[in-house]
């Protein structure tokens, strides 16, 4: 096998997606990843599961691994972890219910193996009344903002929905996690020196909304009364039904016709004027003189204003849907106004654009052929990676366990 | 202790979110970077601008960096460019795939001048394919890589898709891939001596995303494959988008069920998060729910939170060692008690528009420090110096003002 990662062995310690989906990254770098499950087998394996097991979300997130099973609520089976994580350059631990046992903390661990990259992925930071508290991606978009934020609601408009389209908070936090891996690696490569990385998935979600939440006294004029009577009313004890009447009441009207998807005739499609010039494009190709942002007179405070823009936007709507996506992609193409089809990602499978980039691929598992997304980075020094799908519960316990017996 | 990057120098052609972020991660880490941006400025300064040049957004994603302006259309910028980067290990780019090469700016042209130079490549869609060349913001890569319809978000009455409007998911993960790979790719330097390219890109991120949703699976797939079919057939028949998300998610039951989704209290809101078995019966045994509660069972579920206060309800649960979160917005979570905790917030200066609060890098290192960053540099102030380092005098330095080249 080779690939960046080739010469690495790394242990993973997980019972979540984002550490899975670290360990998968290094399995599709070419490490030797192995993944340490429970005797029922890893938590994901049995999520929506086809057959006793086996799951999709398990085999899209462990591809190229080697499973062992081992217990270490054993004694025995503790012992054994710990001697493979004597012989790793890399543990991922990532446990979102309940802590390690101490003998596979990096304390501990460094003791053996100075070398050892021990990479820690907690939820609510290291510190703090919440550190040790069980969490998954609905706790963290909750207690973030994120989903507050999203603005969806079940039919009483009031009780907020979850985000659904990915896991943000486990997703992004996988990507924080090799950026951790492999700025320690590189530490090490240049001294010899190991050490332990930790990385947050609350941190994450604030990260990824990090200027409504960072202060800044003149940036922050407009909106700053705004801010103070949510703290009131947090204060008040205010139900959130207040809180979102009294929010709605002053939050800022905006109009924005040219940043946003559109209903075609047969589908839909995203206009995405985002800067000034590219909205002068967009007048241009959606037949409209509505300015919106861009008219030194905005005011959408004024309700004639607001009511004459909303209805220039209505025209644009119905504008739309006169012709199919198809037609709309090539007017805006030419216009060089930032485009797309609104697309399901189930219908994405035999994409040309996914194809043609090496997005997507096929891979060969014990179940049958499946298609997997591919790595996000494509390495010119390793332009063909070798890709495996993902093993069945304890294909390399006996293996890998021979091994440490015969050290 | 110093960062884990100290000595490595990056240079930076970035505009808006995902480049910026990933650049902003490198300087936290200990990288020299130097942005480079048109004479008038990267886009983003002028997104909401609160000053001439200065908006929160960019300050927020722009911290620790130097800035160079250039006029790369030029051929005395392309020379200066040619002449900084003996200096520079890590070249950031984010531009359409043929515009590099206009700008005598692409890989060949500056590996050739440096041989191990890593260069990281990021587009919207991919260097390849009919969508290769289109301009492309995280509005369009959430239209076409099912981000968008899978959130399922539709305009009230109008029905068309919305944007996922929390976060710009898709730009600020990239720009986590992007400094992800640079790590990676240094590490692969200082093992072996080689560069690399490496490409990236914003529709590659957002799949990565949705690694089991978009899986094509022959065994799993059967009862998804049915609402496909009959989402697909709705849609030849001419049904409206809202339909069509209705029809996905009526096939999942994650979202209506009562272990898993929020709940209004006296005071604001909470998730309950059960995802285990143990988890979902400790729920049950709360609220005095039998195993398959009925409708009129779970309405008094709520009601019985709803007469409570989150932090009972939160007490409660967490007793039991229950997934569970209050719901927040974004903008009271400077003063959240697991931000203070953490210390994930601190103050810097701003040369030109005074204190700000900033969020930390969401990695910690126990034998590397993270660099305590400035913050974002005012447009062009480091053009004089860095140009005086190639040696070019006042009068030229004058001339090339005069002249467009830099402002």
């Amino acid at each position: 096998m080779s690939g960046i990662f080739s010469e690495l062995r790394v242990i993973e310690l997980s019972a979540d997606v984002t550490g899975s989906m670290a360990g998968q990254i290094c399995a599709d770098r070419a490490a030797e990843v192995i993944k340490i499950e429970p005797p029922g087998g890893d938590v994901l394996r049995h999520v929506d599961s086809y057959d006793s097991g086996e799951s999709k979300l398990y085999e899209s997130l462990n591809r190229g691994k080697q499973s062992v099973v081992l217990d270490y609520d054993q004694s025995d089976g503790l012992k054994l972890v710990k001697a493979l994580c004597d012989t790793a350059d890399v543990v991922i631990a990532s446990q979102p219910k309940r802590p390690l046992p101490s003998e596979l903390s990096y304390e501990t661990l460094k003791i053996q193996n100075s070398k050892l990259v021990y990479l820690d992925i907690n939820a609510f930071g290291r510190n703090g009344n919440w550190a040790d508290s069980a969490s998954n991606d609905l706790v963290m978009q909750a207690y973030a903002g994120n989903m507050l934020s999203e603005g969806k609601t079940e039919p009483d408009q009031i009780t907020p929905r979850a985000i659904v389209s990915t896991q943000m908070s486990e997703y992004v936090t996988a990507f924080y996690a090799l950026l951790g891996i492999s700025s320690a690696l590189y530490h090490r490569a240049r001294t010899g020196v190991g050490q332990e990385v930790s990385t947050s998935k609350l941190l994450t979600m604030l990260s990824i909304q990090s200027a409504r939440i960072v202060t800044n006294d003149l940036a922050d004029k407009k909106v700053i009364g705004f801010r103070n009577r949510l703290l009131e009313l947090r204060t008040e004890g205010a139900s959130l039904a207040k809180i979102k009447s009294e929010r709605g009441k002053t939050a800022p009207r905006v109009i924005n016709a040219f940043y946003r998807p559109y209903q075609t005739r047969d589908g839909a499609v995203f206009v995405g004027a985002l800067t000034r010039n590219l909205r002068d494009k967009a007048r241009g190709a959606l037949n409209t003189t509505l300015l919106g942002r861009d008219d030194p007179n905005y005011d959408t405070r004024n309700d004639e204003y607001y009511d004459n823009a909303l209805r220039q936007q209505a025209e644009i709507e119905a504008y739309l849907k006169e012709k199919t996506t198809e037609e709309w992609i090539g007017i805006l193409e030419a216009s060089g106004v930032p485009t797309g089809e609104i697309t399901f990602p189930e219908d994405l499978y035999n994409s040309e654009q996914l194809l043609e980039n090496s997005y997507i691929a096929e891979l060969d598992h014990t179940s049958g052929r499946q298609i997997h997304v591919m790595p996000h980075a494509q390495f010119s020094a390793f332009p063909d990676p070798e890709i495996t799908a993902a093993p069945s519960l304890g294909r390399d316990t006996t293996r890998i366990l021979s091994e440490i017996e015969n050290d | 202790m110093a960062g884990p990057l100290t000595g490595v120098n990056v240079l930076e052609f970035s505009q808006v979110i995902a480049a910026p972020f990933g650049g902003q991660a490198l300087a936290d880490l200990g990288a020299s970077v130097l942005k480079v941006e048109p004479p008038d400025g990267d886009s983003w300064r002028l997104q909401l601008q609160f000053r001439p040049t200065e908006s929160k957004t960019f300050q927020c994603l722009n911290r620790g960096k130097d800035s160079l302006t250039l006029s790369l259309n030029q051929a005395a910028a392309q020379k200066i460019v040619h002449q900084l980067i003996p200096e520079i290990d890590v070249v950031l780019i984010n531009y359409r795939p043929d515009v590099p090469e206009k700008f005598n700016i692409d890989y060949q042209t500056l590996s050739a001048i440096k041989q191990d130079l890593i260069y990281v490549d990021l587009t919207a869609f991919g260097r390849k394919g009919p969508w290769s060349l289109r301009p492309g913001y995280d509005g369009a890569v959430q239209a076409v890589s099912g981000l968008m319809a899978a959130e399922g978000k539709t305009k009230p009455g109008e029905g068309s898709p919305m944007t996922i409007s929390s976060t710009a998911v898709a730009d600020f993960c990239s720009g986590v891939a992007m400094a992800e790979a640079v790590t990676t790719a240094l590490y692969h330097r200082q093992m072996t001596g080689e560069g690399q390219m490496v490409e990236c890109s914003l529709l590659s991120t957002a799949l990565n995303l949705q690694l089991p949703i978009i899986m094509e699976h022959q065994k799993a797939d059967a009862k998804r494959n049915a609402t496909r079919e009959q989402r697909l057939k709705r849609s030849r028949e001419g049904a409206q988008f809202r339909e069509l998300v209705e029809i996905r998610q009526q096939a999942s039951d994650v979202e209506n069920n009562y272990f898993y989704r929020s709940f209004l209290t006296k005071d604001g809101a909470v998730v309950i998060a059960a995802d285990s078995v143990e988890e979902k019966a400790a729920v049950r045994k709360l609220f005095d729910l039998s195993n398959d509660p009925d409708n009129q069972a779970i309405d008094a579920m709520k009601a019985a939170i709803s007469s409570k206060s989150s932090d009972a309800i939160l007490d409660d649960l967490r007793q039991f060692r229950i997934p569970t979160a209050p719901v927040r917005y974004p903008d009271e979570m400077n003063r959240d008690e697991a931000v203070l905790a953490n210390e994930w917030l601190f103050e810097l200066e701003h040369d030109t528009t005074g204190p700000q609060t900033q969020m930390r890098l969401n990695l910690e290192f126990s034998e590397s420090a993270l660099t305590e960053p400035s913050a974002s540099p005012p447009l062009g102030r480091d053009t004089a110096r860095v140009l005086k380092n190639l040696d070019y005098s006042e009068e030229a330095i004058a001339a090339f003002r005069e002249a467009g080249v830099v402002s």
